[in-house]
């Protein structure tokens, strides 16, 4: 699904933020990506979903070359991915409900099927009450839910997630990851950025280490259990 | 069992994206309401004058438009030539290739109509010792003749004429009126491209504030997948609604402008013994004003939208 070959990436300031990087995350697998901040966490999150693009190597994602990938497919290729941010980057003059409906307005789903999916989206992350809710009168926590309801609501088949639970307490950030864990299940393929490596080792995903922009260990699958 | 797609298709989705775009474009237009309110009074304004020239420009045609526009010239002959003189020259007259008809009319004639419509005493008339007018032939050119100055020309020969004291061209100030109206035309035209192309920057230029004020959620918007063209939407609906309510104001001052009007002129009219009656924008030029006026915010929104959403990037 994600595909690694050989990725550099050196800022044109200068700095190295990711040097000779290769995995391969297979369909509907789940993995952590986890390291000191400025390990490079944030530029390879940003390099799948085009935000980036790479000095040297190939990425492949959902089976599109990312260096071939013509500037008006961008939009498509972005649509395939669910991105949570560190900052859920909500538009402050729109409510929760039609924050979350955003995906499916772009996707333009009929009218009918996006109110429920809002409200499925909106209840799995505990804020169906909030619907008519404007960004700022909610909490940090609670916002950064309604970026990862936004972010699942046109069921992506890849979910990328940038320190989901850096503004949350350990309770809602296991419950969080445990709903990371439901959409894997699922079948949605998932790359997690954290780290709170308490959290992320008590939980039985892979987990890629990256160390001042190199990849400095991959577990590999664990078993689930 | 065959799931239906969750996915509009075609037309709908067209149309319900059209209609979310239209509804994020009038809640902008409203959260700033007052700068909204002074661009369209300026937009309004600025179509509202050249048309309203162009309106009164029309009202002059129309008024002038009853007058025969036809290019007599009238000799008038000496008074000492002899008969024979006389007929000489009609048969000249009658040989000229330019010339499609003469009428002669003698003196005696010419005190006649000169006493008919005025009503002047007849008593009065007779104690004139002579009659004072002279012979004048009336010449119709030939219709080939249209250019005034081929007339002009005509004219000129004829008064080379030994037998000739005079030459008029009757309707040369009816030309010359033409003439000026047209220059005026062209005034109004160039005028109204001027304003037309200030129109396009007052709302390029606004549209640029909004989409600068947008630029956070343009952003968001890009990074969730939206198109360019799905982003634009709202923009051009906004310069479309622009201006279409620009274009609206500017019906509504020149229908208060006429309305101001059409007292004084009329009776102006009435003093001429003419029932002329100023005539406003009709139909058709209404819609075509708000049509020009919603083109113009279309264009507008879309030269400044083109060049800045592309400029966001993620």
């Amino acid at each position: 699904m994600i595909h690694f070959y050989k990725i550099s990436k050196r800022y044109p300031k200068g700095q190295q933020a990711l040097s000779n990087i290769s995995f391969e995350l297979k369909v509907g697998e789940m993995a952590f990506l986890t390291g000191h901040s400025g390990s490079g966490k944030s530029t390879l999150l940003k390099l799948i979903a085009f935000l980036e693009r790479p000095t040297g190597g190939e990425i492949i994602v959902h089976g599109k070359n990312l260096n071939r990938l013509k500037k008006k497919h961008i939009p498509s290729l972005r649509r395939q991915i669910g991105l949570i941010f560190q900052n859920p980057n909500l538009l402050p003059h729109r409510t929760i409900f039609d924050n979350v409906a955003l995906p499916l307005n772009i996707a333009g789903f009929r009218l009918r099927e996006t109110g429920g999916r809002v409200r499925a989206a909106l209840s799995k992350v505990g804020l169906l009450e909030k619907e008519k809710c404007y960004p700022d009168m909610l909490s940090c926590g609670e916002q950064q839910r309604v970026g990862i309801a936004r972010a699942i609501v046109a069921k992506p088949p890849i979910i990328l997630a940038d320190e989901p639970t850096g503004n949350l307490d350990p309770a809602l950030s296991r419950e969080i990851m445990k709903l990371f864990s439901e959409f894997n299940q699922a079948g949605v393929t998932l790359l997690v950025a954290s780290h709170d490596i308490a959290l992320i080792e008590s939980l039985p995903f892979r987990i890629l280490t990256l160390k001042q922009g190199q990849l400095v260990h991959d577990t590999g699958a664990r078993d689930h259990g | 069992m065959v799931r239906k797609s969750p996915y509009t298709t075609g037309f709908l989705t067209y149309l319900i994206g059209h209609i979310q775009a239209l509804k994020i474009s009038l809640s902008q237009l409203k959260k700033s309401s007052l700068s909204t309110f002074i661009t369209c009074m300026v937009i309004g304004i600025s179509l509202a004058l050249p048309v309203g020239m162009m309106v009164l420009l029309k009202n002059v045609r129309v008024a002038t438009a009853g007058l025969k526009n036809t290019n007599q010239i009238s000799i008038y002959l000496k008074t000492d030539i002899s008969d024979k003189q006389r007929n000489d020259l009609l048969t000249l007259l009658n040989k000229d290739q330019s010339i499609h008809k003469t009428t002669y009319v003698s003196p005696e004639e010419g005190l006649k109509a000169f006493q008919d419509p005025l009503g002047l005493d007849k008593e009065l008339l007779a104690d004139l010792k002579e009659n004072p007018l002279p012979g004048v032939v009336v010449v119709e050119p030939e219709p080939s003749l249209k250019d005034f100055l081929q007339i002009n020309q005509l004219a000129t020969r004829l008064k080379e004429l030994p037998q000739v004291d005079q030459v008029q061209i009757d309707m040369a100030w009816l030309q010359r009126l033409n003439a000026i109206l047209i220059l005026i035309h062209r005034f109004i035209f160039a005028i109204m491209l001027l304003f037309a192309l200030g129109v396009l920057l007052i709302i390029s230029h606004t549209i640029q504030l909004i989409t600068e004020n947008y630029r956070d959620e343009i952003m968001i918007i890009k990074l969730l997948g939206a198109s360019n063209s799905f982003i634009k939407r709202p923009f051009l609906y906004s310069g479309l609604l622009y201006g279409l309510i620009g274009g609206f104001i500017g019906w509504f001052l020149i229908f208060l402008i006429i309305g101001f009007l059409r007292g004084p002129i009329e009776q102006l009219a009435l003093l001429y013994n003419s029932d002329f009656q100023l005539q406003g924008l009709n139909l058709h030029l209404s819609l075509l004003l708000l049509a020009f006026g919603g083109l113009l915010g279309y264009l507008g929104s879309w030269l400044s939208v083109c060049r800045h959403i592309k400029a966001i990037e993620p």
